[in-house]
């Protein structure tokens, strides 16, 4: 019964990373490209994201988005303080921060927009992910430090346990010892 | 509208702030976590091709494991054996005479004694 509740746990977490990192953003992208916006007189106002490579940022958008959904089912459907959810934490933090890098490699932190009969203005969010990936690196140092404590937990816990039970006064058929 | 477009000002102005003040001890980190980032996806792009269809199995392939992992191993087994043995500790039985468990037994296995 844990089992499908964690399960249904994951789906929810799923969806959360799916519409987040791959719906919204892909959207967001689709809604600037193919904005126009009037200029008077007869003008357009043009703005151009990734130098006009908008396929590719796509591309990488649903490639790692695809990666975070599934890392994110696993680790929202692994219990609390387990091994595994931390472990896969921490994966999605460094999926996140390739996820992140993928926006500047693939050109989407520029933007440019032309303005007619003033000339062009070019916005470069560049500064922005290296301070995300700072922020990331921070997350990473919780995790590590998350994951010593449970596995410090952990062995407490066994130890707990060999103290606690106690020699059975019974022989396995109920008689005396 | 001016009050929509001031608290969006404000917002900006308090992210900005703080975008700011953090930007001189974050940036360095960001800088060497783009150093393994460039190595790895080097590596990405001289040994996985560009094809979404591999993304699409890694995602599949994490949530059956996902599903298997957590049907078999839910992570509450432990929990609930413990608080059983708790909870038949205290009620367990003891004799009368000598204070040794008897379990359900009318006569104690110790002393013979009968309760």
């Amino acid at each position: 019964m844990g089992g499908m509740k964690n399960i249904f746990r994951g789906f929810i977490g799923m969806a959360i990373y799916i519409i987040t990192f791959m719906l919204i953003p892909i959207l967001t992208f689709d809604f600037v490209d193919n904005m126009e916006i009037p200029v008077p007189p007869d003008q357009i106002l043009n703005i151009d994201i990734a130098k006009g490579n908008i396929d590719v940022v796509k591309f990488w958008l649903i490639a790692l988005g695809l990666m975070i959904s599934g890392l994110a089912f696993f680790t929202w459907s692994s219990p609390r303080n387990s091994r595994r959810k931390i472990v896969f934490s921490m994966l999605l933090v460094f999926t996140n921060c390739f996820y992140l890098w993928s926006y500047k490699f693939s050109g989407a932190t520029l933007f440019g927009i032309e303005i007619p009969g003033l000339g062009s203005v070019t916005l470069d969010f560049a500064e922005m992910v290296m301070l995300y990936l700072g922020a990331y690196t921070l997350i990473i140092i919780a995790k590590i430090w998350k994951l010593i404590e449970v596995e410090i937990g952990k062995r407490k816990e066994k130890k707990e346990e060999k103290v606690y039970i106690p020699d059975s006064t019974f022989g396995k058929d109920g008689g005396a010892v | 509208m001016i009050l929509q477009v001031d608290i969006l000002r404000m917002i900006a102005e308090f992210i900005g702030t703080i975008f700011y003040y953090s930007r001189a001890v974050l940036t360095p980190f960001g800088e060497v976590m783009k150093l393994w980032i460039d190595a790895v996806l080097g590596l990405m792009n001289q040994y996985i091709p560009m094809e979404i269809s591999i993304y699409a199995i890694i995602f599949v392939v994490l949530i059956i494991c996902g599903v298997i992992i957590n049907y078999h191993w839910p992570g509450e087994k432990k929990g609930k054996e413990k608080k059983e043995k708790k909870e038949i500790e205290p009620s367990a039985d003891k004799c009368k005479y000598c204070g040794k468990p008897i379990g359900d037994s009318e006569f104690c296995p110790y002393c013979g004694s009968r309760n």
